[in-house]
């Protein structure tokens, strides 16, 4: 009896020492062959939010948003959350509007005894503006939106047709939007372009060119940024001049303004494409440009009572813009 | 847009651009323009929303906005999206991540 007991757990441990290896190549092959991850990323696109600028100084503005549902706040220190309206139209007086990311662009409309629009956008950490005066007609105001709830701070580059002077740092307080009178960056000077760089913060910036004689404003209007300076560069839409402005003497014309903001000169081909069809005037062909000077061709050989285009091709990489 | 007269104009070696408008109306409008170099579109007065889609690359685009009435002057944008399509990586957080990283 006591042998046969001795027998079965004899039998009983050999059948563990069976089992606790298959028990441990099942739990393994289990592990192994289970359902994984294949990917440990995954890509995830959004608009981001954009700020649709409010001109202030008693002008009316208003943000034109595509959809009424589209989310959006006032950037006035206070308001911090987002919230939908019942209107696409929103009247802006002094503050900025946060405009939650979407796939279409609203648009800020201004009108004042003159018409001006700009889209509603953020920065890519840089901003250029070629256009702006800060001579004795200037009116021009630098609008740096800081949209985010923490400080922020912009370099500004200010390049003249003498060279780029001194960067400025600008801190931008949270939620809130900071103006600088253009006249008071670079006083007196008429040809600038100014480049707005994010140096840390949630920024957008505008600049609304506007001119005066005395108290009577003469118009106005914003300076598109551009992302980034290229060797090819298209201004798709110039009104080219019309009405009272057509004179003989040519003392009214738009202005071409140019920078190198690299470090070797340019040679550049000026094409004018118009319904009369394409030409490359007289003298902008192969036409020599110092690097960061800027640059102001007066365009007294543009087509006139229609629109028009202006292509440049550049061998080095070009800001203009048509004034 | 209401209130303004917008000019669209496009620049390019083949011009190819699909223009979908409403009115305050409700009214639609479909305008497939086609062309070389440059071209000019007056789009009618009263448009509450515009898309313009370019058929190919190339094609560079701009809005002149003359007021509706009065001769206050006009304004350019170029047809820039306000804000670009951003992409960025988000990693998948689960046990096999951990254990295998």
């Amino acid at each position: 009896m006591k042998k046969n007991l001795l027998n079965l757990g004899k039998g009983k441990f050999s059948q563990q020492i069976v089992l606790f290896p298959i028990v441990l190549i099942l739990l393994a092959s289990l592990s192994y062959y289970a359902p994984t991850q294949s990917e440990q990323v995954k890509a995830v696109s959004t608009y981001p939010a954009t700020v649709c600028p409010a001109v202030g100084n008693k002008v009316p503005s208003v943000a034109s948003l595509t959809n009424s549902k589209i989310q959006r706040r006032v950037i006035n220190g206070i308001s911090k959350t987002l919230s939908a309206g019942k209107n696409s139209l929103i009247a802006l007086n002094n503050d900025a509007l946060l405009v939650e990311g979407n796939p279409g662009t609203a648009l800020t409309f201004v009108n004042s005894g003159w018409k001006s629009v700009v889209p509603c956008s953020v920065s890519n950490g840089e901003q250029w503006f070629a256009g702006g005066s800060g001579a004795l007609t200037s009116k021009s105001f630098l609008h740096i939106v800081n949209s985010g709830f923490s400080d922020s701070s912009v370099e500004l580059q200010i390049y003249t047709p003498n060279g780029l002077i001194e960067p400025k740092t600008v801190l931008i307080t949270q939620n809130s939007t900071k103006k600088i009178s253009v006249d008071t960056l670079v006083p007196g000077e008429d040809s600038i372009v100014i480049g707005v760089k994010t140096l840390s913060g949630r920024v957008s910036s505008y600049l609304l060119d506007e001119r005066k004689k005395g108290l009577k404003s003469l118009g106005a209007d914003f300076v598109a940024p551009v992302a980034t300076a290229n060797k090819k560069v298209t201004i798709a839409g110039i009104s080219g001049l019309a009405g009272k402005q057509i004179s003989n003497d040519n003392s009214v014309f738009h202005t071409l303004r140019l920078l190198i903001p690299g470090t070797i000169d340019a040679n550049i081909d000026v094409t004018i494409n118009s319904n009369d069809g394409n030409f490359i005037p007289e003298g902008l062909a192969q036409f020599n440009i110092r690097n960061q000077k800027v640059l102001d061709i007066p365009l007294t050989f543009a087509p006139v009572n229609q629109p028009f285009s202006l292509i440049i091709d550049s061998d080095q990489p070009v800001l203009a813009s048509v004034l | 847009m209401s209130g303004s007269k917008p000019v669209l104009s496009f620049s390019g070696n083949k011009i190819n651009v699909q223009i979908s408008a409403t009115t305050i109306n409700g009214k639609k409008i479909d305008k497939k323009i086609t062309g070389t170099d440059f071209l000019v579109w007056n789009a009618p007065s009263g448009l509450n929303r515009l898309q313009i889609t370019a058929n190919g690359k190339g094609i560079t685009g701009g809005v002149i906005f003359f007021p509706e009435v009065g001769s206050i002057g006009s304004s350019y944008i170029p047809m820039n999206n306000g804000a670009n399509l951003e992409t960025a990586s988000e990693p998948i957080s689960d046990a096999s991540v951990i254990s295998r990283g």
